[in-house]
């Protein structure tokens, strides 16, 4: 991607692709917390690398993150990301005491769900990498995050949607993260397989 | 009330006393704190990632780019790369998950130390590793390094 900004067909094809990773990764996890969980629209936009963690929020708090890497085809993290109160919520009532373990299991499934939805959709192998969590600086997870998608790039690709259960409104954002690499592949992956506009 | 100047990552300032540098959020980044004891000058250098593998990046995002940006920044108020002493402070590993050797956070430790001795500028004292973000205060009238870690609930 040379230049910073994306077209208007190249925004809608990929909140079109991030929609259909996030339903496809929310439908197990409302099963695991047996609750059901609303998603809205994707907001999608490409920042520079340093200010991914304004764009999250507010960047000197502290967050309960959880990470998947994707690797094989394109080069990218799933985040999801919630007040820490929130996070602890949410699992408490399948995992009390054991919270961390089962957002890990958490960021495991939808990663798995919705990488097996996109790879099948993009024809493109996308593979996980195992989850890791932390509750810290939101800048300072999130520059971690971001350093590794930056060495070649000084943007980045941040699709993310808004996430809160129908009953008890605990919400949260869950985040697909790409390199310019990787926001071109997926762009012709999509194209190719809607008879290349 | 000391001046505060905030340097945002992938950015660094110079200031000289009452001045009081400042950056938050440091996780598997390092900042870097370059001082000139006897004239109260300093550069607070909030660095990402060892270097660049591509052209046209922001240079101040890389250790060897902004290390040297500093220098000649610092040079410009009649400061010598022999009469700093640093501080590093970072590198930490946020995700434990992904510990492994290679990781960014001392990566850019290894890079930052090896340019400083390359140039000959003695490291004088670090905080680095763990798994947990930092915030410092860099004092010029002092020299002191203040770290503010997260505090636990």
């Amino acid at each position: 991607m040379k230049s910073s900004q994306l077209t208007a067909l190249e925004h809608d094809i990929l909140t079109e692709v991030a929609t259909m990773g996030a339903s496809h990764a929310i439908g197990p996890i409302s099963k695991m917390i047996n609750a059901r969980i609303d998603i809205e629209v994707p907001v999608l936009k490409l920042v520079e690398l340093e200010d991914v963690a304004e764009l999250m929020g507010e960047a000197d708090k502290d967050m309960t993150a959880v990470m998947v890497k994707i690797q094989g085809d394109a080069a990218g993290t799933i985040l999801l990301l919630m007040e820490p109160r929130a996070a602890i919520e949410l699992v408490r009532p399948i995992a009390a005491g054991q919270e961390a373990a089962a957002l890990e299991e958490i960021g495991n499934i939808l990663a798995g769900s919705a990488l097996g939805a996109l790879g099948h959709f993009l024809g493109l192998t996308l593979m996980q990498s195992v989850p890791g969590s932390a509750t810290d600086m939101l800048r300072a997870m999130i520059n971690e995050i971001t350093a590794e998608l930056g060495t070649q790039t000084d943007h980045i690709l941040v699709l993310g949607i808004s996430f809160r259960t129908t009953e008890t409104h605990i919400g949260g954002q869950l985040y697909f993260l790409f390199d310019p690499n990787s926001t071109q592949k997926i762009l012709s992956a999509s194209r190719a397989k809607s008879g290349g506009q | 009330m000391k001046p505060k100047i905030n340097v945002d990552t992938s950015d660094f300032a110079v200031g000289s006393a009452p001045q009081v540098l400042t950056t938050a959020g440091i996780g598997s980044c390092v900042a870097v704190c370059l001082y000139q004891k006897e004239r109260h000058i300093g550069a607070l250098l909030h660095i990402m990632l060892p270097r660049a593998e591509g052209d046209h990046l922001n240079p101040r995002r890389f250790a060897d780019t902004a290390i040297n940006l500093a220098i000649l920044e610092l040079g410009k108020h009649s400061v010598g790369p022999d009469e700093l002493t640093a501080k590093l402070v970072g590198g930490a590993q946020m995700f434990k998950a992904f510990a492994s050797a290679g990781n960014i956070g001392m990566r850019n430790v290894e890079e930052i130390r090896r340019i400083l001795q390359t140039i000959g500028i003695p490291i004088e004292a670090e905080d680095i590793g763990g798994n947990t973000g930092r915030n410092l205060e860099f004092d010029l009238d002092s020299g002191l390094v203040t770290i503010i870690g997260r505090v636990t609930t």
